[in-house]
């Protein structure tokens, strides 16, 4: 099952992206309780909405966002079956990708 | 052994190529992963300030009232604060959310195509109380507004 869930609404003539991507976002400053150890950073570092396939947005980030990152985003227009991709890339070399259509 | 001069020489070479070829196999992964720099790898552990100084190149921050960062003013947990950056402003390209002590002080950048609206949200981590400053780059000068969040509990490490 993919990692990314998206929602879209149309509404005023605009389009609303909303995602919801399962992710840990580990800053790397934490330690296993039981173990002691740091865990190691694992976080989203790049973050790309398409919309036909053509780069509308992306967004670069660190670890400061939390867990499970949520992302909501408005584009100007958008018709009802437009596709809309969003991609992610964390700092392990992971990645993901889910498309959608517009309602 | 029947082996002779040129068969060894020729098998050598073939054996040298596959070697070589795969080497490059085992390289391309590396070589894609240096083609995506990872901007904010640049800012990682550095102070507010510098960190500013780095994104802005020493321009000035004009404050702006098109400018709308809703964001808790309380927040009982760090590790979960739900924000939202709204802007009027004309051509904003880019759109940089910063929290001023927290270990890492950019959170994220936002770059727009003329497609989306400014209209941002997202959820952050913060460490303690402190003010949450987002950036507006739009017709090359840098706008702000910040707002301070009381953070009850940390959300780095806490």
């Amino acid at each position: 099952m993919s990692s990314i869930k998206i929602r879209t609404k149309r509404q005023s003539g605009n389009t609303q992206i909303r995602t919801l991507i399962a992710h840990p976002m580990e800053t790397g400053l934490n330690t296993d309780n039981e173990t002691k150890k740091t865990i190691a950073a694992h976080f989203i570092q790049q973050l790309t909405v398409l919309h036909n396939d053509e780069i509308i947005l992306t967004t670069d980030m660190a670890s400061g966002i939390s867990k499970n990152p949520y992302f909501s985003f408005e584009m100007k227009g958008g018709e009802s079956g437009d596709k809309i991709t969003i991609q992610w890339t964390d700092n392990q070399g992971n990645s993901d990708s889910q498309d959608t259509l517009i309602k | 052994m029947t082996q002779t001069r040129r068969q060894f020489i020729k098998k050598s070479l073939t054996l040298g190529g596959a070697y070589i070829a795969s080497s490059l196999v085992m390289l391309k992964p590396l070589l894609a992963q240096s083609k995506t720099i990872w901007p904010i790898s640049k800012f990682a552990h550095l102070t507010y300030q510098t960190a500013l100084n780095r994104i802005t190149g020493g321009q000035p921050l004009i404050p702006s009232k098109d400018i709308t960062l809703t964001i808790p003013r309380i927040a009982e947990n760090g590790a979960l604060i739900p924000f939202t950056v709204s802007s009027t402003l004309e051509m904003a390209e880019s759109v940089f959310i910063l929290v001023k002590k927290n270990p890492v002080p950019l959170i994220a950048r936002f770059t727009l195509s003329p497609q989306v609206t400014t209209q941002l949200s997202a959820r952050l981590k913060m460490a303690e109380t402190s003010e949450v400053v987002s950036i507006v780059l739009a017709n090359g000068h840098y706008y702000y507004t910040d707002k301070t969040v009381k953070v009850t509990l940390g959300g780095c490490g806490g």
